[in-house]
């Protein structure tokens, strides 16, 4: 029996950078969504319900950390773990203030990513 | 010559004709004794006037001439005031003696004159052995005098003396006379003292008052520009007295507080306002600078942070300056200036290169990630040739993700945005840490440690282990011909050395320099070999400075180079 694979939401604005980490989660298994801006992510999270969502901070129209605290307050998706990315100096620290759940500094490591999104995939809901 | 014995026909002074003798003697001394007084009483100037009754005297009593003698107070002597002559250019030599001698306490007719306070008649002066020009006189043919002394009460203020061609036989009525005379003159003089000692004191008065008006009209003016700078200036002013309590703040300043200071003691208007330093910690009473102002430091300047009319946090400078009085501090002066705008912009150029880093970072990123990508796909292929350029191309993205680092390391470091995380760490371990890591990348060169610290030191661990990083990095990049790099860590009195040392191919004196210069590289055959932003120095030694040490660097070319820096043990937390 297969069993489903874990769906990754990825949210950043950068074509390349959403290409590439699609590449990488495809190859490890996973199921990609994609979004490329994060206003109109938040009923395709309702909807979609995705295992876990990798966010960048730093997006044209919306903040990042706005769409992860808007994120964690909604009952139906407060629980999904969120990986918040960022090219910024001071992202780890706001990622943390957003109330993600872990962080991916920019430029990253394929394997650290890899590892990073397989560790809150395999969550306890499994 | 007119002749006092002609008989040239005299008029009183009512133009009668007088006949004899007598009665024409007495009309002259009467006409004399007019002619005085009236000329006395003209109000010319003194000199006109002196030399006038000279004149008179002179003419109404038909004498050759005559001279008057003023007491000089420096020499306490009688000299020549002013002389008259019947026929001028006459009687040179007399002429000249007289205006060159002088006269002590009875000596000579005029000195003797003033010793007797009572005039005096010489028949013959060529035959009077106390006449001091008798010489000249005989020179001239002078033989007659008379001199009589001017007396205001019993004081003598000059003499009078007069001279003849003839030989008179004493004339006491006119002795008479002149002694009267004597006294009219003697007032006139007395008063024209007096006077000229008033009018040259009005004058000076005067003139003091005028100065006085002037400073005063000056001051007015001085003051009303002061008020209007006062009142148009758009930066807030507060004035404060000698004990810290505000006594007079500008339109501006009440605008910009919400609130008149004027009256808050102690420099409460730092408390209501809510001053603090510029990352916010409270600002320490004696950190005011209207308090340093008062302790006399001349110009103090801080940034503060002052909470507005609206409640909301203003960044200004804070200047202050004393007032003084007269050497003593009477107040001071404090200048609010908003600099919020320009640190809106530093925001901005500080978010500019935040969004330039991050723009810069996120290809980088993708790059990266697809070079890696790439990489797993030819791992398991043959294709070494590729393999290999994958590994250059992904050596070549870390350096650039590296440079980008620098750039905005630099850039913080500008805008004095650098934070320092100090803590205590043994230091000995940081650099055989440090070396262990770099060693692992380099296998031209061989790094020795040497000395060693017993002690912690307070600093920031990953700062100081990044400026290690890029002395050790520098070392084997400028001596490539060479297999060894030396660090030594000495301890001193209160800090540690650390040294690290090349044997290389140096650096110029000239470019020792400029290298911890932003963006310095060293030009010429070494260029293509060394490239890179040049920002490594400079970052280290900012690093360094902030730990109130200094990079240091010798080095001689064609030998070798050491950098070195001092961290001492411990100081205050910044």
């Amino acid at each position: 029996m297969m069993q489903n694979k874990k769906k990754i939401l990825v949210v950043d604005d950068d074509a390349g950078i959403l290409e590439v980490i699609k590449i990488v989660l495809v190859e490890k298994n996973f199921e990609v969504l994609t979004a490329s801006e994060g206003l109109g992510v938040i009923p395709g999270i309702e909807k979609n319900l995705p295992d876990v969502i990798l966010i960048d901070l730093w997006m044209s129209g919306m903040d990042g950390d706005e769409v992860i605290k808007k994120i964690k307050c909604q009952k139906k998706m407060s629980d999904i773990p969120v990986i918040a990315m960022s090219a910024l100096e001071n992202g780890e620290k706001r990622a943390e203030e957003a109330g993600a759940d872990d962080f991916l500094a920019k430029p990253f490591d394929i394997d650290e990513l890899a590892s990073l999104v397989e560790k809150y995939a395999t969550g306890p809901l499994v | 010559m007119r002749n006092g014995w002609s008989d040239n026909v005299i008029q009183n002074i009512y133009g009668d004709e007088i006949g004899d003798l007598a009665t024409r003697r007495l009309a002259q001394r009467l006409n004399a004794q007019y002619a005085i007084a009236n000329t006395l009483s003209q109000h010319e100037n003194h000199r006109d006037t002196l030399t006038k009754v000279l004149q008179v005297i002179g003419e109404t009593l038909e004498w050759e001439g005559g001279a008057l003698w003023l007491i000089d107070e420096n020499t306490k002597k009688l000299i020549c005031g002013q002389v008259w002559q019947a026929n001028p250019g006459k009687n040179k030599s007399f002429l000249h003696a007289t205006q060159n001698i002088s006269f002590g306490f009875g000596e000579g007719l005029p000195g003797r004159v003033w010793a007797t306070r009572r005039p005096q008649w010489v028949v013959d002066v060529t035959k009077a052995p106390f006449f001091l020009r008798a010489k000249e006189a005989v020179e001239n043919g002078l033989h007659g005098a008379f001199a009589f002394p001017l007396l205001s009460g019993r004081k003598v203020l000059g003499v009078i003396d007069f001279a003849s061609h003839e030989v008179r036989p004493p004339d006491k009525d006119l002795l008479n006379m002149v002694g009267a005379a004597g006294q009219q003159i003697g007032q006139y003089l007395a008063h024209v003292k007096t006077v000229e000692e008033q009018d040259s004191l009005l004058k000076q008065l005067k003139q003091e008052r005028h100065r006085v008006e002037q400073a005063a009209i000056e001051s007015e003016q001085r003051a009303s520009e002061l008020d209007a700078v006062f009142a148009a200036l758009g930066d807030s002013l507060v004035v404060y007295d000698a004990k810290g309590a505000a006594v007079s703040a500008n339109p501006a300043a009440i605008k910009m507080l919400g609130f008149n200071p004027v009256g808050l003691e102690n420099h409460g208007l730092a408390d209501k306002a809510s001053i603090r330093h510029r990352r916010g910690e409270k600002i320490a009473f004696a950190e005011l600078p209207s308090a340093l102002a008062l302790q006399g430091q001349k110009m103090v300047s801080k940034y503060i942070v002052i909470k507005n009319f609206a409640g909301r946090d203003v960044m200004m400078t804070c200047s202050a300056a004393p007032i003084r009085r007269r050497e003593k501090i009477v107040g001071a002066v404090m200048l609010l200036h908003d600099v919020s705008e320009s640190w809106s912009v530093e925001k901005q150029k500080d978010d500019f290169v935040a969004i330039a880093s991050h723009e810069l970072r996120t290809p980088i990123s993708t790059v990266k990630a697809f070079t890696q990508i790439l990489e797993r796909h030819l791992s398991r292929s043959a294709d070494e040739a590729s393999k290999k350029y994958i590994g250059k191309i992904g050596t070549q993205l870390d350096r650039l993700a590296a440079l980008v680092d620098e750039l905005l390391e630099v850039s913080r470091i500008g805008t004095g945005k650098l934070e320092l995380n100090k803590e205590m760490f043994d230091l000995e371990d940081l650099v055989r840490e440090t070396v262990e890591d770099f060693q692992r990348t380099v296998d031209t060169h061989t790094v020795i440690v040497k000395g060693g610290l017993q002690r912690e030191i307070f600093a920031d661990r990953d700062r100081i282990g990044q400026v290690l990083l890029n002395l050790l990095s520098n070392a084997v990049k400028y001596s490539p011909e060479a297999e060894k790099v030396v660090v030594s860590v000495k301890e001193g009195v209160g800090n540690v050395t650390v040294e690290v040392k090349d044997f290389g191919i140096g650096i110029s004196r000239k470019n020792q320099a400029k290298i911890f210069d932003r963006f310095f590289r060293v030009s010429g055959k070494t260029n293509g070999r060394f490239p890179g932003l040049g920002l490594g120095l400079h970052i280290s030694s900012e690093i360094i400075k902030r730990h109130e040490g200094e990079l240091r660097v010798k080095s001689t070319p064609g030998k070798g180079t050491t950098f070195s820096f001092s961290l001492p043990f411990k100081y205050d937390a910044k």
